[in-house]
């Protein structure tokens, strides 16, 4: 289980990752946490002339505070968002999904952006970044570039990002005062993919009603799904058992997702459905 | 020389292991440490289908790689490498013979095609890749009730079939105890093929010597000798001219106990080339291409008396042999399995009909516990019959397990059960999960909803088993042997058949031999592995070799003791030998009580609590004791939820540990572990433990969840979140 030979080339700023990024375009994959590209290239699933590791490549990581939100660079390694204060305080949903990433030594080695560039369908970042409608930059020697999460994530592990461009943040708006987060996640294992999971956020107004709900669903569809009708019924509901399953159901509905060793199509719609409810369920103040 | 009392606390201590100095300070010495100067390491073309005929094999642009020494096919092995296959075959067992690389046919995705020998890995891959197979493919037959239809081509036209082997025995009189019986439970089983997995994989080294003609195998084996004799016979060598060794292994779980195609090729490239050639198999070669174990469909169904007396029972075996046989027919353990069947109960009425089959897919070699199907069916049969005559399985048990009172009594497949506190091990682990207040919980949890399971199992095992076991099945483990030999400098050296891949036999026989000897346990040295200095013998397996080679040690070393008190003094090359096999009794087991909570809405599984009491009688080393039963029950854990090499219908089975899903710390919760240690039957009552753990935790697991769901009516296994939903939605459906 050895990697086919490869160009190695480690840039030691990002003018210089941005200009190798270019030059190799047509046939390169960028190296960051390595956790999903290390095992494609030993597996010989990945097949790239060049490997840029952009490991060496300065300021890149670290969350830093924005405008009331977050900044997180892309090379924010899991486990230092997932143990972050200030992540903690304006994206209390991150530390709640970054839990089921993997396992601690494979989160002090992955990274933010190397998840959400690499858009596995069961991943958890792409579908946080998609509830909070986050905002992705992009950069290549061509500018800087900000693509909204909604149109980031294009079909099957694949983004937006053009292959001479790097992500190199992604950026989180202030969260709304009183807004819950609500996250569960079915896998075969702890740690594995999701068969099906569901993020979500709540805010209820002063008379006890939904004034904001965002549902985001992952594992059950070629991308991330952004549940909008569901927010639509949420939306000025009052939280009860009824009112999160029909919810769930316009969440589950309409999903294709897909088949394999460890659960059919059937199931993963199913237990979406399920996890949807239950996400709901603690984001409105009760545990699942 | 310290004093000691004579067996004295050595024994029953858990010292620290002997091993764990050099393995835990990454000072082992695996053949993935070895290197040689002018080392090639090697990589196989495997075949990518499950049946074909080979049209060519194009080496030519391989050949032509930068760094590669040689690429090797049959043709090169033609004349100077016989045909591997079983090294017995038992009279109505049908086995074909094979090359060490594929000849014109391939069986099974990962066979060995060729074999690439260049400067590094990385570029034997390279290589690896570059060579071009065409291969015609034929219809595979993958799911072993295929392998039954005769208008299925059959994996070696010179049989003529996929059938191996079809047996029909009966012990008492089933036929009648089945009429007689008040009721008929049936119940039936799927066992996937599964992997041992150990976390090291297959590898050797192999050195040729052109000036002696010896050449060196340094391998991870867990029976060197057998190793040994398997190359001398491949390659047409003399004993004296092969020496193996085995070094510091990483588990095996039931691998690594047979010479395999690999294992000869890599030896045959080294004496061809005159170069040392290193094999280090990766994970999915390991996944897809070596062995796999279970692979077991049974249909039972359980003669029972209204009062839940079990009568009789009656079994439809299918198992999965693979496609080449290997090691150990499966056949004798398809016999085993049939002679353990009626266990600790008295079940003296049974029908076994096995139907061996071949198949496109890898190997079956023996997994941890390779008789475990005869527990695993048993123990949720008998839950069955307990819902179907609404007793508690607790209650079923109680009043079929044999007390010690009516021992030593003869199982119907003649071997004698003696010793077997089954019934103690029951009533003490009832009383460490606490039994009654889990089955309160489970009530007030059903009124909310909640689906909650307990299940039981109970067991006993042969090992070693009593003197009658050989008998039984058809086949006698040879004797162990060790032998004891004082050194210039004091110590005293052992030296055993054992190969131990995680046991601790370097320790634990130390522990007797120091106890016996009365002489600090760091005055022992126990020599194992290697064909030059250790003893002829089957190696490390089946649970009884070890405690086998306990007494033998046991033996050998007194004998010693016996020589210096004879000399007068202590000289240097005294020595004692001794052998054995077992004495009356020899049956460990144990009883494991599992609860769980079913997710009604995802079918997801949660363990919530897990207990063990166990007896395998005097224990030499606590801690490694409760090694085994830890590590065994999570590898049933594993088996029970998650475990499945998943071949699909082209007969392309799992080949990462992505898709092989293992249980993790995660998985297996906390095991608690009680410990019976009955008084001895005779001095040298030592029983083996490494398989009991598996054995018991698979149907503990099964029998929670069934008991949480009502009933199971087809059980296959694993029984992942959306098989036990489905089970969920039929129960659902028939109220």
């Amino acid at each position: 289980m050895k990697s086919p030979p490869f160009r190695y080339l480690a840039p030691s700023s990002l003018d210089e990752a941005l200009s190798l990024r270019a030059e190799h375009a047509d046939d390169c994959a960028v190296l960051a946490g390595g956790q999903s590209l290390v095992p494609l290239l030993n597996l010989r699933m990945a097949f790239p002339e060049t490997v840029i590791d952009i490991g060496r490549v300065p300021g890149l990581g670290g969350v830093r505070e924005r405008d009331g939100g977050l900044a997180v660079g892309a090379m924010t390694r899991h486990r230092e968002a997932e143990l972050s204060p200030l992540v903690a305080a304006r994206a209390p949903l991150l530390p709640l999904a970054l839990a089921h990433v993997g396992h601690v030594a494979i989160r002090n080695r992955g990274t933010v952006g190397g998840s959400l560039a690499h858009a596995d369908p069961a991943a958890e970042l792409p579908a946080l970044a998609l509830v909070h409608d986050a905002e992705l930059v992009v950069r290549s020697v061509r500018g800087e570039r900000v693509v909204p999460a909604a149109g980031f994530f294009r079909g099957y592990m694949t983004t937006a990002v053009e292959p001479d461009e790097l992500l190199v943040e992604v950026r989180l708006p202030a969260p709304s005062p009183g807004t819950r987060a609500g996250f569960v996640e079915v896998a075969r294992r702890h740690g594995d993919y999701a068969l099906a999971g569901a993020a979500a956020l709540v805010r209820l107004d002063p008379a006890g009603t939904i004034a904001e709900a965002r549902l985001a669903l992952f594992g059950v569809d070629a991308t991330p799904v952004r549940a909008v009708e569901a927010e639509a019924a949420l939306r000025g509901a009052r939280p009860g058992e009824d009112v999160f399953r029909e919810a769930a159901e316009l969440a589950a509905s309409g999903l294709a997702p897909n088949a394999d060793v460890h659960a059919s199509s059937e199931y993963r719609r199913r237990v979406a459905a399920v996890v949807a409810r239950r996400a709901l369920r603690m984001a409105t103040g009760e545990e699942s | 020389m310290t004093t000691v009392e004579r067996g004295g606390p050595l024994v029953g201590r858990s010292v620290r292991r002997v091993e764990d100095g050099r393995i835990l300070t990454g000072r082992g010495r695996f053949v993935g440490d070895l290197l040689r100067e002018g080392m090639l390491e090697a990589a196989f073309v495997r075949s990518p289908v499950a049946h074909g005929v080979v049209r060519s094999i194009d080496t030519a642009q391989a050949r032509a790689l930068p760094g590669v020494a040689a690429v090797l096919t049959h043709q090169d092995l033609e004349g100077a490498v016989e045909d591997l296959g079983l090294g017995f075959v038992p009279p109505d067992f049908l086995a074909a013979r094979y090359p060490a690389l594929a000849a014109g046919k391939v069986r099974h995705v990962g066979e060995p095609i060729a074999l690439v020998l260049a400067r590094s890995r990385a570029l034997a891959e390279d290589a690896r890749d570059a060579v071009e197979v065409e291969v015609d493919a034929l219809e595979p037959v993958v799911a072993p009730e295929e392998a039954l239809d005769p208008t299925k081509p059959p994996a070696f036209e010179e049989l003529g079939t996929n059938v191996a082997r079809r047996a029909v025995r009966t012990f008492g009189d089933p036929g009648a105890a089945l009429a007689a019986a008040d009721r008929v439970v049936h119940a039936l089983f799927r066992l996937p093929r599964v992997s041992a997995a150990p976390m090291e994989t297959r590898g050797g080294l192999a050195e040729y010597d052109a000036a002696t003609g010896v050449l060196a195998y340094t391998s991870g084996t867990r029976n060197a000798h057998g190793l040994r004799a398997a190359l001398c016979a491949a390659l047409r060598l003399p004993p004296e001219r092969v020496d193996v060794v085995a070094p510091d292994m990483g588990g095996a779980f039931g691998q690594k106990n047979f010479a395999s195609r690999e294992d000869v090729c890599v030896c045959f490239a080294a004496i061809s080339l005159g170069r040392p050639v290193r094999w280090l198999e990766d994970r999915a070669e390991n996944l897809v291409g070596y062995v796999s174990g279970r692979g077991e469909r049974f249909e039972v169904d359980v003669a029972v008396g209204d009062d839940g007396t079990v009568l009789a029972l009656d079994v439809r075996a299918l198992l999965d042999q693979g496609a080449y046989a290997v090691a150990a027919p499966l056949s004798i353990f398809g016999t085993s399995t049939a002679a353990i069947l009626p266990n600790a109960y008295r079940i003296d009425h049974l029908r076994w009909d096995e139907t061996d089959v071949i198949t496109n897919t890898a190997s079956w070699s023996s997994l941890r516990g390779p008789w475990a199907g005869e527990t695993l069916l048993r123990e949720v049969a008998l839950d069955a019959v307990a819902r179907e005559l609404s007793l508690d399985p607790v209650e079923v048990r109680r009043r079929n397990l044999v007390p010690l009172e009516e021992q030593p009594r003869p199982l119907p497949t003649g071997m004698t059960l003696e010793g077997s506190t089954a019934l103690a091990c029951l009533e003490r682990a009832l009383d460490l999960a606490g039994y009654d207040a889990l089955r309160a919980e489970q009530r007030r949890a059903r009124e909310e909803g909640r689906l909650l399971g307990v299940g039981v199992a109970t067991y006993v095992e042969p090992t070693p088993g009593p003197p009658d076991y050989g008998a039984a099945i058809g086949f006698e483990w040879p004797e162990e042997k060790a032998e004891a030999v004082l050194e210039a400098d004091g110590t005293v050296t052992v030296s055993t058949s054992q190969v131990p891949h995680g046991q601790g036999h370097e320790t634990t026989l130390a522990q007797i031999a120091a106890a016996e000897l009365e002489l600090p346990l760091d005055r022992i040295r126990v020599v194992v592995g290697d064909t030059r200095v250790t003893p002829a013998g089957l190696g490390t397996g089946g649970s009884r070799a070890s405690s086998m080679a306990a007494g033998a040690v046991l033996h050998a070393s007194r004998a010693l003791g016996e020589e210096i008190r004879r000399a007068g003094a202590p000289s240097p090359g005294l020595r004692g030998t001794a052998s054995f096999r077992s004495g009356r009794g020899g049956w460990s087991g144990g009883t494991h009580v599992c609860a769980v909570e079913v997710d009604p809405e995802t079918g997801v599984v949660s363990i919530l609590r897990y207990v063990v009491a166990e007896d395998c009688g005097k224990l030499i080393n606590p801690a490694i004791v409760e090694g085994q039963v830890r590590g065994g029950v999570a590898m049933g854990i594993g088996m029970a939820l998650l475990e499945d090499a998943a071949y699909d219908e082209d007969g392309n089975p799992a080949s990462t540990l992505m898709d092989y899903l293992l249980p993790t710390a995660m998985e297996v919760p906390p095991i608690e572990v009680a410990h019976l240690e009955s008084e001895p039957l005779h001095e040298l009552d030592y029983r083996g433990v490494g398989e009991g753990g598996t054995i018991g935790a698979t149907p503990a697991v099964v029998n929670a969840i069934a008991d949480a769901l009502g009933g199971i009516d087809e059980v296959e296994l694993p029984l992942t979140p959306s098989r036990v939903l489905e089970l969920l939605d039929r129960r659902r459906a028939d109220r």
